[in-house]
Order: C-alpha cells, then structure tokens, then sequence
C-alpha cells in the first residue's frame, strides 16, 4: 500500500431533477492498493458519489482527480477507459445471453474483421477466471445463474476491461454470510495483486474485517475519512448518524391469539415449468409477526403474491381468517381484511407521477366514506390524507403533490399509511425499509410492531437479517420454493445458523417444521 | 374462377414475391429498431418519404441508382429526425411516430403538389424504375424458374438483406450490442455501450430499410407515387416482425404470409366477390395472425406450467 | 417557488414555444415555395379572421376534434393509445346517417337516436383492441390500425350495397330525413347544434376523469397499471370501459358530424378527426379542461392553411407538417430541459439556505 492517492474527488455536489441534493461539497480520497470503505446510512449519498465517479450522473460542482490529474468523466465509458470499474448494486447483466458475450461486450473480439470470434470470447473469460480464482461457467446463460455467480459476473466484467479502480455498490447485500465470506477473499485476492477498491456498504462489521481506511457520509456530506486500524465499530458508528446502525426496535413478547392465515399443501410453477414453491405449509396468528428468512428468489416473491391475489394458484389451500382465498380477486382479499407492502415500491407500491392522497386511497376510493354514487368525496379524502401525513409524518408539501418527488423513505411512508391504516386483519410486509433512510427505517419498523400489537398477523418478509431477527417473533426459512426451517425464537437464532438455512445447507426435519402449524 | 385456379399458378407464386418485397424492407427494419428497444410506427412514414423521393430523385437525375440512393437518404434523414426526437429529447416513442407519419403523409402531398401541381399521383413526373432481372440457370428450371427469377432487383436486394440482418443481429458486435441495449440498457450502458448511439444506429439501419421499402414501392411495384400509397404496410411490417418474434428468419417467413395475404386481394379482386372484402384481407390477416401467434405462445405456457 | 409549480410553468413554456417554432418553420415554408410569400404569411395568420364565415370555419372545425380528443383524453388516460378512433368516428357517422334516412321520427328525438346508435357502433369497434389486448396480449397499435383499414373498407361496402342513392349523382348516401339534421344556431356560419354537443361532452369528460371514482381509476391505470392491480382494481375492465367510453364519444361525434355539416353520407375515406384528437389531446396533455384551447388552436392553422391553399400556391397540406412539429416537441421531454433543470436547482439551493439559516 503507498501513500499516493490515486483517486481523488473534491467538493462534488449534485443535485437530481427533482431537487434533491444528494451530494453537497463531498470529499473522497483513496490511495493506491487499499480497500477503501464508503460509509454512511440508507439515503446519506453513497450510490450517488460513485455514480457520479463512474459518469452515471452529472455533477453541478467539484472536481474529480485521478493520479494526481484532474480528469472529465462524461459517462462509463470514459470511467472504463480511465480504469474504474463498477458493481452495481442491482446487477447490469443481459440475461439472455451467455456469461462469456456479458463480459465481451462492447469489446468484442472479432473475427474476419466484422464477426465476433465467440471461442477467443470464451477462451478470454476462462482465462481471467483462473487469474482470480473466479469460478464461473463461461457458456452459461446469465438467467440461469444463482445470485452469487451473478456476481462473480459482473466483478469478472470490470477486470475483463482492466479495471484498476473497483468500485462495490452494497455487494453483500444480495449474498449469504457464507458467500460474503466467499466474496472477501476474491477481494483481498485482487487488492493484493495491485486493484484498489471502494467498498459501500452500511454494515460496520464488514468494513471492520476488510477494509483498510474509511469514509463517512452523512446527509450527503462528509463526515471523514479515517483508518480503520484502532477505530470501534460504534466510533464510525456514531459518525455515521450519531447512533447504532443496527436498529434495536423496543418489543414486548407476543402474545399471539387465533390463526388468521393458514397456507395448506402450497404448490406452484413457473410458466416454464420450474417448481417455485413445493408443499408450503404455515399458520400466522392473530398479534405475531411470522418472518420468512431467504435468499431472494427463493419463493417468497411469489408466496407473498399469492396470498394477496396477484398471483393464481391451483394446488393447495390458503384460508384467511377460516375463508378460502381460491379464485378471489384482490380487491374481495384485501376487503377481508388483507393489507400488502410489496417489495417493488415503484413497480407496485405507488404511482409515482400521481399526487400523495391519490396513492393513499387507491384501495379505500370506492367505500362510502369516500365515494357518493361515483363522485369522489374530496373533502373526506383530504381529511384522511391530512390525518395521515401527520401520523406518518410524510414530508411532502402538500397532499397533491406527486410522489416521485418524495424521498425513498417518504415514499415508502405512504405505502405504510395506506397499508397500515385500515385497520389489517392480516398484513402481508414484504421488504418493508429497503432502500430506505435510517429514519424512517426505524418509524416503518415500529408501526409493523404497533400493528401487531393491535392484534394484526404479520408475515413479514425480508432478505435483512437484522431486520428479520430484530422484528419477527418467530421465522421460517425458504430455500428453493421450500420451507427448510422453522425456529420458533428470533431472538435465540445466530446469523450463522441463519444463513446455513438460507444456504440449503442444513434442513430441518419434517417434524420440526410442522412447529410453525401450531398444533399442540 | 374459382380461387384455386389462381392461387396454384406460377403467376401467383410470382405475385407473392413483388407484393412481399416492401413488407420484407420494412419489416426487417421494425425488427432491428425491436431489438434495439424500440416500437417504431415511424416505418410508414419512411416508406412514403422514399417512395415519394425515389420518383423525385430518378426524375430528376434520369438515374435510377440516383433515384433508389434519394428515397434511402430522405427515409434516413427522416428516421434520424425520430431517433433524435425519442432519444435526444426523450419524446413519447409512440406520439413522434404517429406526428411524422402525419407529417409524412401531409408533406409527401405538399411536395408532390408543388412539383408536379398534382395533389394524387406522380405521374406527370418521367421517373424510371428498377429493373427487372432474369437469374440465369434458374429461370430455366420450369415452374420455380417462372416464380423466383425475372423480379425486380430490389426483391433479391431484399432477401440478401435477411441474410444481411442475420448476421447483423446474431453474429457482429453490433448486433450484441443492439440486442442488450434492448434488453438491458442499464447493463449496456455499465459497460460503456452507449444506449443512444447504439439505438440511433439501429435506427439508420431501420431508415435504410424503410427508404428501400419505399423506393421499391414506387420504382418497381408500380412506376409513380401516389398519395398515401404506403396503405398501412409500415404498420404491417410491425405486425411481422411481432410475429416473427424479433427474429431475422421468423421475421421473414411471417413477412412471406402478409406477402400472401396482400397477393391474394390482388389477385382476387377478378372473383365476384364484393372488392371492398378482398381489400381488407391484409388487414385481417395481421389481426388473425396476431390472435393465433398468442394463442400459440399461451398454450406452450399452459402446457409447461401443468407439467410437475 | 416549489418545484411542482417550476414543472407546470414550464410545461406551459414548452408549449408556447413550439408553437412558436413551428409558426417559424411555418414561415420559411411559405417563403420558400410561395411567389407571393408576405401575403400568404398574412393570409395564412390573420385570414381565418377576416370574416365571420372564416371564424365559423374554425368553430366548426373544431366541434369533431372536441369529440375525438376529449375520446382520447379518457382512452390515452389508460397509458394504451387505441388509434381507433378515426375508425370509430368514420364508422359512428356512417351509422348515425343510417338512422338519419332509414327512419322516420320526430325532430328533438330523431338525431338523439342517430347520435346514441352512430356512439354505440364507435364503442363496440373501440372495443375490438382492447378485447384483442386483454385476451391475447396483442399490442392495441397495431390491431387498432389494422381495424381502421377494415373499417373504413367495411364502410365503402355498406354504403356501395345499402345506402346508395343512385340519384345523387356521385358516391353519397339517400338524403337525411329533415327531422334528422342538427340546426344551425349561428346564422351567417354554419355552426350547428354539435357545439353544444361537443361542449357538453368537454364538461363530462373533464367530470368523469377528475370527479369520479370510475376517472380515478382510469387515470391510476395510466399511471401505473401494476399499482391499480396491486390496489385491487380490476384493469381489464377499466380498459375495456374506458376504451368503450371513448369509441362511444367518437362515434357519437362522427354522427353529430354528418348530421350538422352534410345532407348525405359521403365520406370515402374516414375524416381526419381521429388522428387530429390524438394530436389535441397530445397538446392538452390529456387534460379535458385544455382541449377547447387546443382544438380551437389546430381549427385555427387548418383554416389559415385552406385560406391559402384557396388564395395563393401554396397546399394546404402544410399544416400537417406544423402538426408534426408542434407534437414532436411538446411530447419532448428533453425539450428546454436545462433550463428546467437549471430552475430546479436553484429553487433547492434557495430551500436549502433557507433551512440552513433557521
């Protein structure tokens, strides 16, 4: 490791179409060979400073210097020129084609001057695989690879193209302790022979094990940057936002009462022909919060799908407080009392280009209350949303205002006010704080308990494991369309037994998982 | 008459191929601009703009390569008008397309009126046409030899251009890149594939084609330009390459069927049958084979899901 | 000044501006191609204004494009752009005149039966895309364009085998009953009863979208069809309605059409009603409370283009070629957006300061 920085940016701000400064006089400075952490809460302006860095986005102000030099970075393609490379958080891969025309592409070797030459493709991509101990098939199609091949993927991408400057987007977020661990060592690996990386991430345990130095952001500002040698977690902790990241939600025990959902013999299929979901059995009561633990795409998308009727299914039975749910609608669902935050806040959640109080009655605009003989009863619909930006404490400026002017958390906080203002027999929570500021984090957090404590049933599911075992009274665990788990104290379960679950390393026998029946 | 004394002639088997040829240019380029990520209704628009600047150009220059190069650039300048439209300015994809086609439309009447004080059809104008060209050996094989040699230069420029687009789209760089920034422009654009000069390039190709479609409407399928002679076939060519599901080949065999259907109403219109239902056919049929294509795609779904 | 009111007054700018534009264009044209370009400039700004029959011209121009747009207003408020409706407005003026010769009633009733039978004829054609789309996924472009062709040849037979009088002495339809025909209500133009029509149907169009729940839904459907599934609303059937409500308004406005400006049908090819409400709504930004201004705005060149197509060389096709200027830039996005952009960030930095200094 030397001295020398070999990338610095300075006083970079940025400001996005809708206003928001996501950026405000931002310093970065990384030196050569080191494992640079970004650090800083949900919302404090990381993704944005690296887009920024990787020509993504624009900047207004500063300057960005490389090797000492100032240098212009437009768009990727002249971050890839100059060596940067970056893994994006949500994977830039084409899904169609095969790993190998992924990695080639925009460099294609060519053959007769105008054809690619596939076999030098897939030669290149073997051989950069062995470089850095990546083992990833070269022939096979992107789409059918597990998470972390994806991965592997996109790092052999960036190295492919020579990439001196690593750039990490949140990587861990997606994987299992165990390829976390996997993922560290590929990493060290290639600061060792000579890559430099910016590591973001918000986990403090993580950047503690591998980095070298640190940055902080807070409100898109920085804190500082600082070596990670003889600094707590809890001193870059409070740097961070001045408290733990890791949210403790205060809770009393459940005290759970009748079953309100119970999922009997649950199958599916995808339309080709792939089991997702095999014999899913659970019961969620009255006043607990079940969580569903796994690796993403592992069923639970559908699962959650299903139970709010978005989805058919035929094999099984899923009853609702004692009622079938075959063949209804999701309206005549969410009238019996069913209420639904998906994990897909802009595919489902809300419609961004119309106004707050038009997204928070779009499940309640037909009942009485706020609807005479087809007229919408405006004023009773202005109290509402009134009522509920001030319970929610939504900032926005005023009930018409359109969504995606909000922040991702006040986003999110409409979702919740409408979700969680019916009064939900069942609420099906899917993701809930993804992608969200630590703020309202911990408000979405404590509603779903405030809920539960109403007497709500809550299936809660979540790919964060701190979430997971912070919020869920008990849990199940999916692996491949299954249930392999089912551990009936959250507060007695390790992330490592977790994550052998999520794994499908270890399953439970039958008899265990039968637990979550509540059958005495 | 009855219908299968014309349908099973040499002559009708000649027919598909003349009538095809405009839908095959036109389609191939709804294809690539698919690929690319884009639905293009543009392509009637360009084919009127070539058609109209194909009799414009051999006028004047008493050439016909002059002729068939003016109709391929003005559907390009055209097609690079839309491009910098939707991908510059971000406009809706489906409002430009629908504004140059009614832009085209008018126009092409405009100019034709201003330069021959015509406002229905050129042929005051002295254009030239295309040639016909016999293939040797071929046109001596009997039966085969009188459908597929003799046609006009641009139906074999046409089919060269399947191949062509074939190994554009599925075997060149460019193609790689055409059909990620289709499918993913993000993941396109992380590694320096630029999404808009990718797509501003397909759509240069799709100009290309679509001028060809319209150069050969009016230089080869009949020798004038008439107003609104496009008749819907840009929109048909959406419809083939729809259902030739975006591929080259696919897209070429489904062109082939409105080929048909489009000889058919030509063809028919000696049956006593009422004109207006014989002119109608191409239209149908796009509708018709629209329907069976996605009930098709619906039972193959059908049949994996049941499966255990 | 907030940002939602920076993003309406520049989409007001935009609009300005490319009318504007296109005027500029407009001129250059003229100047190009005309021999006497001052005064087809002249004419072709100030001429719809130089008689009252010119400015009833525009008025009557306008009545059908009020009914297509405010059609497109509720179709396109699904985010689906059926361009049908030239269809439906062709078809619904065809059928309104079969009821305006074939029957026999009374004068207050007899074009209120035209114009619901000639409306319920638009609604089952709109229908066909949006059925084709529901069942089959089929792109409603495409089928809506091809059932335009179908349509209008559909129409030629009818008229050729059922409706022909072959005393009329060209291709036109038996006389409409007199009962049948909408009064003229400004003497000296030819403004009929459809004004009133058409401007009623402004009013409930604007109600329906924005008033009721049936307008909520259509327009959370546009605005992300994922979400009004998600919230339990049943989009098929909104797409289908919406689509049926719009064919409706068309096919009633092709019959108010026919009945208020002809004594017989004879319409060989359908109007350009249909794509010019795609246009108007397009301006209006599918807004029914700003389509009489833009539906008066396009009556307005289209006149000024006759009125120099009568007076000097030029054609009046030119006005489609300021069509498709205008609409290329009001439908883009990017279009004067770093002055936008540049708005934006200064009205942030400004609430950015004043926080900071509290």
């Amino acid at each position: 490791m030397s001295d020398q920085y070999i990338l610095e940016m300075r006083g970079i701000t940025k400001v996005y179409p809708n206003g928001f400064i996501a950026n405000k006089d931002v310093n970065l400075a990384v030196r050569e060979g080191e494992i640079h952490a970004l650090v800083g809460e949900n919302g404090a302006g990381k993704s944005t400073l690296m887009k920024v860095l990787f020509g993504v986005e624009s900047h207004e102000e500063g300057e960005i210097l490389l090797h000492g030099k100032p240098v212009n970075i437009t768009d990727p393609i002249s971050a890839i020129d100059m060596g940067i490379g970056m893994v994006h958080q949500h994977f830039m891969l084409v899904p169609s084609l095969t790993v190998a025309e992924n990695i080639v592409l925009g460099r294609e070797p060519k053959k007769y001057g105008t054809l690619i030459d596939m076999a030098k493709a897939v030669r290149d991509t073997q051989e950069i695989c062995e470089k850095y101990n990546l083992k990833v098939d070269p022939t096979a199609r992107v789409r059918d690879l597990p998470v972390g091949m994806k991965q592997k993927v996109e790092i052999l991408k960036a190295l492919y193209r020579n990439a001196q400057v690593l750039i990490l987007d949140e990587p861990t977020a997606v994987l299992t302790p165990q390829e976390t661990a996997e993922l560290f060592v590929e990493l060290k690996n290639m600061r060792d022979s000579g890559h430099t990386i910016i590591f973001i991430s918000h986990k403090l345990n993580e950047v503690k094990e591998l980095c070298d130095r640190v940055t902080v952001l807070r409100l898109g500002r920085t804190v500082g940057t600082a070596d990670l040698d003889g600094l707590t977690e809890q001193e870059i902790s409070r740097m961070m936002g001045g408290r733990d990241v890791i949210l403790e939600i205060q809770k009393d025990a459940a005290e759970p009462k009748d079953t309100v959902l119970s999922v009997k013999d649950l199958s599916l299929n995808s339309s080709d022909g792939r089991p997702i979901l095999r014999n899913i059995n659970f019961n969620v009561r009255a006043g607990e919060i079940l969580g569903v633990a796994g690796v993403e795409g592992n069923g639970q998308r559908e699962l959650s799908e299903i139970i709010t009727g978005l989805h058919a299914f035929t094999r099984g039975e899923i009853e609702i407080g004692g009622e079938s749910i075959k063949g209804k609608s999701v309206k005549q669902i969410r009238r019996m009392g069913v209420s639904h935050i998906s994990e897909d806040r802009m595919t489902y959640g809300i419609a961004a280009r119309a106004g707050v109080e038009e997204n928070v009655i779009s499940d309640r605009y037909d009942m009485p209350e706020y609807c005479k003989s087809g007229f919408l009863r405006f004023k009773e619909i202005h109290k509402l949303t009134e009522r509920l930006i001030q319970e929610f404490r939504i900032k926005c400026d005023d009930v018409n205002q359109p969504v995606r002017m909000l922040s991702g958390g006040n986003m999110q906080k409409v979702v919740a006010a409408r979700e969680f203002s019916l009064e939900p027999k069942l609420s099906i929570v899917n993701q809930p704080t993804r992608g969200i500021d630590v703020g309202a984090t911990e408000f979405v957090r404590n509603k779903i308990v405030e809920l539960r404590d109403q007497g709500t049933a809550v299936l809660l599911i979540s790919a964060d494991l701190n979430e997971i075992l912070e919020l869920s009274d008990s849990l199940i665990v999916m692996h491949g369309g299954e249930i392999v788990a089912y551990l009936p104290d959250s507060q007695k379960v390790t992330e490592e037994e977790l994550g052998e679950y999520m794994l499908g390393i270890r399953k439970q026998e039958p008899e265990e998982i039968r637990g979550v029946l509540h059958e005495c | 008459m009855n219908v299968f004394d014309i349908i099973f002639t040499t002559d009708f088997g000649y027919m598909i191929f003349r009538v095809t040829t405009p839908i095959l240019f036109t389609a191939l380029g709804a294809m690539i601009s698919r690929r690319a990520g884009i639905m293009n209704i543009s392509l009637e628009g360009l084919m009127l703009v070539g058609a109209l600047f194909g009799v414009i150009g051999s006028t004047y220059s008493q050439s016909v390569i002059v002729g068939v190069l003016t109709a391929v650039v003005a559907s390009l300048l055209l097609s690079l008008i839309f491009a910098y439209f939707v991908l510059k300015l971000k406009s809706d994809l489906i409002l430009t397309g629908i504004a140059l086609n009614l832009a085209a439309s008018g126009g092409t009447v405009f100019l034709l009126s201003i330069l021959c004080g015509d406002k229905g059809v050129s042929t005051s104008m002295n254009s030239l046409v295309v040639p016909n060209i016999e293939i040797p050996l071929i046109k001596d094989i009997p039966v085969l030899g009188e459908i597929i040699s003799g046609h006009n230069v641009l139906t074999y420029v046409s089919l060269l251009c399947v191949v062509i687009v074939y190994l554009l789209i599925n075997k060149s760089p460019m193609g790689l890149r055409i059909r990620s920034v289709g499918e993913n422009p993000d993941a396109a654009e992380s590694v320096g594939i630029s999404v808009i000069k990718t797509r501003f390039i397909a759509l240069i190709f799709t100009g290309i084609l679509g001028g060809l479609g319209g150069a050969y409407m009016s230089m080869g399928y009949v020798s004038w330009f008439a107003r609104d002679m496009a008749a819907g076939r840009g929109y048909m060519a959406l419809a083939a390459q729809n259902l030739g599901n975006g591929t080259p080949i696919g897209t070429f065999l489904s062109s082939f069927i409105f080929g048909i259907a489009d000889a058919l109403s030509s063809t028919l219109q000696v049956l006593s049958l009422p004109a207006e239902f014989i002119q109608m056919i191409p239209y149908v049929t796009t509708i018709v084979g629209l329907i069976l294509y996605a009930m098709n795609r619906k039972h193959k779904a059908n049949k994996l899901r049941a499966r255990l | 000044m907030s940002v939602k009111r920076i993003e309406k007054i520049m989409d007001i700018a935009k609009t300005l501006v490319a009318v504007l534009i296109s005027f500029a264009i407009t001129i250059l044209l003229i100047c190009l191609v005309s021999s006497t370009p001052g005064e087809t400039i002249r004419d072709f700004f100030l001429g719809p204004f130089d008689t009252v029959r010119r400015m009833g011209n525009i008025i009557e121009m306008a009545i059908p494009i009020l009914f297509t747009s405010c059609a497109i207003c509720i179709m396109y408020s699904t985010g689906h752009i059926n361009m049908g409706t030239s269809g439906c407005f062709y078809i619904g003026g065809l059928s309104g005149s079969a009821i305006a010769f074939g029957f026999q009633s009374i004068s207050g009733l007899h074009p209120v039966l035209c114009l619901i039978f000639g409306g319920l004829i638009g609604a089952l054609t709109a229908a066909i895309p949006a059925v084709l789309r529901i069942k089959w996924d089929i792109n409603e472009i495409v089928s809506s364009l091809m059932i335009n062709y179908i349509v209008q040849y559909l129409g030629a037979y009818l008229l050729r085998n059922f409706m022909l009088d072959p005393t009329a002495g060209f291709n036109a339809s038996i006389a409409y009953e007199e009962t049948a025909k909408l009064p003229t209500i400004i003497s000296g133009t030819r403004i009929h009863f459809g004004l009133i029509i058409a401007i009623a149907v402004v009013v409930f169009s604007y109600v329906f979208l924005k008033k009721t729940k049936w307008g909520y839904q259509i327009r959370m459907m546009g605005y992300n069809d994922r979400f009004a599934v998600y919230s339990g609303m049943g989009v098929t059937g909104i797409l289908l309605s919406s689509q049926m409500i719009g064919g409706f308004l068309a096919g009633m406005g092709g019959a108010t059409e026919v009945l208020g400006m002809y004594n017989r049908f004879e319409w060989a090819a359908a109007p350009t009603a249909g794509f010019d409400g795609i246009m108007v709504a397009a301006i209006a930004h599918r807004n029914p409370v700003m389509v009489p201004i833009a539906a008066l705005f396009l009556a307005y060149i289209r006149v000024g283009a006759d009125v120099i197509s009568r007076t000097s060389d030029v054609p009046a096709e030119i006005v489609s070629i300021i069509q498709g200027v205008i609409i290329m830039l009001v439908g883009a996005q990017m279009f004067l957006s770093k002055l936008r952009h540049r708005e934006i960030v200064k009205a942030s930095a400004r609430e950015l300061a004043k926080e900071e200094s509290k």
